[in-house]
């Protein structure tokens, strides 16, 4: 789990998303290739080297119902999260 | 034997673009006689495979060697690969590049960079590649460091002879500033065979260089992502060798022949068909040599009723033709093999082995 939601999310270098079809997203990255399904693509979107992990949430957030709201939160974190321990994504401080 | 229709494409392209290489590692696993220069596929060629490969779903495209900079055209070669869709990797020894042919590469489109390493100390490091090396991938690291969209991983190459200077090893991996490093045992095949009773590790050196391993992971998570290979002959399983035989995984080799594995070749009876006469799709459902082990209605037991089967696919077909000469058998690196204290003898006998080291010497294949 983040211990620090102010820290900023960036993909690595040569990591990128790519549409392989309508249907299917993934983020291509050195070793192989994730597909995004569900929210992953939604969550990618917003990293964009600015964004901290705690606007990220609040973004999809104002998105969704408020008793969607915990959940969304688990789950972005825990997504960014296992990016993070492929060294997909890189923390910085804002 | 399920439908090749229903086969899915492979999700990765290997082009081993030339075989020439200005290294002489003692350790290549190269096949031993090499495609010459002038049998080399056109740029044409490539590109036209790199569109077929992409409209077939490879996502992944490999450029690979021998040395993929010994090609003048190796920045079109890249750019094609990005222009028809595909994520484009070269593994490269970094003899050749320069500070703005790098450039040239990356504004063609070139997505990651691998270097492998092949110690910690210089003279050692040239030793085991049969040339001075070291200090220009060092350079060329720096190089490659500064580049802000060019993924960067290092590959560090052990064996007996270095495994003990693993801790050295990761720290001046660190140094170069990669996201990825990945731990590679010595593949004894071709002409690392030679040399196997050199540079197959002891089961001490194993244990010990484990324990480096796992507390370099910590110290590095979030950072530097850390991936290692267990070696064949020490493992329980064997490993799933190219994620299944004709399953995720085309390599063309510089002539153009589409095969499997790139050790391939050393298994009798197979023939491989060429890019020159095939598409792409024609080579992957129909090509006989993608057929021979693709399924498990060529298995025997014990591989037949394992459960693994579909985890590791019976293991490596080349290796089970090395040890066992037959290419059918069970991996032997599997512990369920009959033939696994074969493969243990082998380990356990090398440190006694011989002390010269062969370097690699280019036996080329004669097109007439």
């Amino acid at each position: 789990m983040i211990e620090d939601l102010q820290q900023v999310p960036q993909l690595a270098r040569g990591c990128r998303v790519q549409a392989r079809s309508e249907e299917e997203i993934v983020l291509l990255v050195p070793e192989g290739l994730l597909r995004l399904k569900g929210a992953g693509a939604e969550i990618l979107a917003l990293v964009d080297g600015q964004r901290t992990i705690a606007q990220i949430v609040e973004t999809l957030q104002a998105q969704y119902p408020p008793e969607a709201h915990t959940q969304i939160a688990t789950e972005a974190s825990s997504f960014l999260a296992s990016l993070h321990q492929r060294s997909v994504l890189l923390f910085r401080q804002p | 034997m399920t439908s090749t229709q229903q086969i899915p494409g492979p999700l990765s392209l290997v082009c081993e673009v030339t075989h020439r290489c200005p290294l002489h590692c003692v350790y290549c696993s190269n096949p031993l006689v090499m495609q010459q220069a002038e049998a080399e596929l056109p740029t044409e060629a490539w590109t036209r495979v790199f569109t077929e490969a992409a409209q077939l779903g490879v996502a992944h495209l490999h450029l690979t060697g021998g040395e993929p900079l010994a090609r003048h055209d190796i920045a079109d070669l890249i750019r094609a690969g990005r222009n028809a869709g595909l994520y484009v990797n070269m593994i490269t020894s970094a003899i050749g590049l320069s500070e703005p042919r790098l450039a040239a590469l990356v504004e063609a489109g070139l997505d990651h960079i691998q270097l492998s390493l092949q110690d910690a100390d210089e003279v050692l490091a040239n030793r085991w590649a049969g040339a001075r090396t070291h200090a220009k991938k060092l350079e060329m690291a720096a190089l490659i460091k500064a580049q802000p969209h060019l993924a960067f991983t290092v590959n560090i190459v052990v064996h007996r002879q270095n495994l003990d200077r693993l801790e050295e090893m990761i720290a001046l991996a660190e140094s170069m500033g990669p996201e990825r490093m990945e731990i590679a045992h010595v593949q004894y095949y071709g002409w690392a065979l030679k040399n196997r009773d050199l540079l197959l590790p002891t089961r001490e050196q194993l244990e010990r260089s484990t324990k480096t391993l796992r507390e370099a992971q910590e110290r590095l998570a979030g950072r530097i992502h850390l991936q290692a290979v267990v070696p064949d002959y020490y493992a329980r399983y064997p490993k799933a060798c190219v994620g299944g035989w004709g399953r995720q995984l085309m390599l063309i080799d510089p002539a153009g022949r589409a095969m499997p594995c790139h050790s391939a070749s050393i298994i009798s009876g197979l023939a491989f068909d060429n890019v020159r006469d095939h598409d792409l799709a024609w080579l992957w459902h129909e090509s006989s040599a993608f057929h021979r082990f693709r399924g498990d209605d060529w298995m025997q037991e014990p591989c037949r009723s394992c459960e693994r089967k579909t985890v590791d696919f019976g293991g490596c077909r080349c290796q089970a033709m090395q040890v066992l000469d037959d290419a059918d058998a069970t991996d032997p690196a599997c512990h369920l093999s009959p033939h696994h204290e074969q493969l243990i003898k082998i380990a356990e006998a090398a440190p006694a082995g011989t002390n010269t080291l062969h370097y690699r010497t280019i036996e080329l294949l004669s097109h007439s």
